[in-house]
């Protein structure tokens, strides 16, 4: 089925469009949610309400470009504001910052220039494999880091490493990707400004 | 040399933006170097998109269960469809029945707590409520919800309660009655497990000086998060139990009458197929006495009992003496200080 296919069934409330939402992007945007709140349950609620939704508002949904920028976009957005609201507090709890000047947002958003533009690429494959071929001491660093949302200091004790090489490995990551899949950043540009 | 310095101390700060969080000042200095140059804005937005997208490569992402979900989101839709008809004549019945999910924690192992955990659990302003040893309480919460605390509990909140939030903390035995609230989650934060709330579910935690705690679910939806055990999820479906152990994380699912869970908030005590060491810690709470068991000869601990007793009219001295006529056993002391052992 195509996008558009998708995006007429969803507007008829056809029962097969949220059945292919669910086997074809519910796990992509699960963890596009999870990178921002650091809970699966919370990015499975999250995911869980975009779908319900666009049930809901069957009859007043637009999606003009690609279904798969709309939903990512949307997800993203959505996990943002359930980190700005008051549940953030388990955030600010789980990742052991009691300092109440700090704020739990990691990222500074843009809507000019959406976070996870690459993703509407088809590039997941891409990405792990960079992952993937990380050095294997900056890889196990890194996954610790990005994956199981440890602090530096708790990777530092886990590891038996000083602070300082677990940043150097997560500098060193980051250069990598970067090197990696940093081509990609050039087409994306053409991608950004058809999200919303 | 001096620009690969700047950039140097920039790419500090990015990454403590993605891996700690940056306190305000930081922020205002990134933010600052971000917007002076449309270079660093680039740098900044593709380091960011970098950090970003990697999670793809998380291994972990292959266990969301998209038709376990598919299948939940078909039961939303299908209750959306069908909203129950009870709702035409009798609102305020129906809000007070539908509006309530009904949860019981047990925790087994009780008593002289109140630890790190409690303290970690960072809520400004709290409003603490307590059920002194002996006697138990039962209360309203600013949202409606109804919590009976056991004796020797207490649950704390923010002032948020209720508007902003509904965060709550405990510490020992309640059982909830929670009302339907879509835009506020219900969560409650224990030691080594959460229980949360969106719409109809839940989700729970407990304390690291009780090693096993128990969930018993009445009605409604409970998802419980395991934070030792990577983690993972359990849901609970009415007449469900789970057991937890939280010093290990090692949990198990079961099937249980979780209505005998509740017979506490009813002033009945009972023991169905105890070991004497668990009733004896009920009893201490519930009386505020203090009963010691004799462990020279057999092991008194160990042994068994069934029984139901009424607290308000049975005294623990009734309740002594039924025991040991039991096993062969005897007890003696008064005013609080008792002492069981075997008779031989």
């Amino acid at each position: 089925m195509s996008d558009q296919d998708i995006i007429m069934l969803l507007s008829q409330r056809d029962n097969r469009a949220y059945h292919y939402l669910y086997s074809n992007y519910y796990q992509l945007l699960c963890t596009v949610a999870y990178s921002i709140v650091q809970d699966h349950y919370d990015a499975e609620c999250i995911v869980g309400d975009l779908i319900f939704h666009l049930w809901e508002h069957y009859d007043s949904i637009h999606i003009q470009k690609s279904l798969k920028a709309f939903l990512i976009s949307s997800t993203r957005n959505r996990a943002l504001n359930h980190i700005r609201t008051a549940k953030n507090k388990y955030e600010i709890h789980l990742s052991k910052i009691t300092d109440p000047d700090i704020h739990p947002d990691r990222f500074l958003v843009d809507n000019n220039h959406p976070l996870g533009h690459l993703l509407t690429q088809e590039l997941e494959k891409d990405i792990q494999e960079a992952v993937n071929n990380l050095p294997t001491e900056t890889k196990r660093v890194f996954r610790l880091s990005r994956f199981e949302g440890m602090s530096n200091q708790e990777i530092a004790d886990k590891l038996q490493i000083s602070i300082n090489t677990v940043k150097y490995h997560i500098k060193q990551a980051l250069a990598l990707l970067r090197k990696a899949l940093g081509k990609y950043f050039i087409l994306a540009i053409i991608y950004i400004g058809h999200f919303f | 040399m001096s620009k690969l310095t700047t950039i140097n101390q920039y790419d500090e700060l990015i990454q403590k933006l993605f891996t700690e969080g940056l306190e305000k000042s930081e922020r205002e200095t990134l933010v600052a170097w971000i917007q002076k140059d449309a270079t660093h804005k680039h740098y900044f937005e593709e380091q960011q998109e970098l950090w970003y997208i990697s999670m793809c490569a998380n291994p972990k992402a292959k266990q969301y269960d998209w038709e376990k979900a598919y299948t939940h989101f078909i039961q939303r839709i299908d209750a959306n469809q069908h909203p129950q008809r009870t709702k035409l004549f009798d609102y305020m019945q129906l809000s007070k029945i539908a509006a309530i999910a009904i949860l019981v924690i047990v925790v087994g192992v009780f008593a002289y707590w109140v630890g790190q955990s409690y303290a970690s659990f960072s809520l400004d302003r709290l409003t603490t409520i307590e059920a002194p040893l002996g006697s138990k309480t039962k209360l309203v919460l600013p949202d409606g919800s109804t919590v009976w605390l056991n004796s020797g509990s207490k649950i704390s909140y923010a002032q948020s309660f209720g508007h902003k939030n509904r965060d709550l903390a405990l510490e020992g035995e309640a059982y909830f009655e929670v009302t339907k609230n879509k835009n506020l989650p219900f969560q409650l934060q224990m030691n080594g497990m959460r229980l949360k709330v969106l719409g109809t579910k839940f989700n729970v935690t407990d304390y690291p000086e009780d090693s096993i705690t128990i969930v018993n679910l009445l009605s409604g939806h409970v998802a419980l998060e395991n934070q030792i055990q990577k983690k993972s999820i359990m849901h609970l479906l009415p007449n469900e139990r789970a057991t937890f152990n939280n010093r290990s994380g090692k949990w198990k699912k079961s099937i249980c009458e979780a209505q005998e869970s509740t017979q506490w908030t009813s002033d009945y005590l009972l023991f169905e197929d105890l070991p004497l060491s668990e009733i004896i810690k009920t009893l201490n709470r519930a009386y505020d006495v203090h009963i010691t068991l004799d462990s020279t000869k057999i092991d008194i601990a160990n042994l068994r009992f069934y029984g139901k007793f009424i607290q308000s009219k049975n005294t623990i001295e009734d309740i002594l003496t039924k025991i040991v006529h039991t096993k062969n056993l005897k007890y003696k002391g008064k005013n609080g200080q008792y002492y069981i052992y075997f008779d031989s």
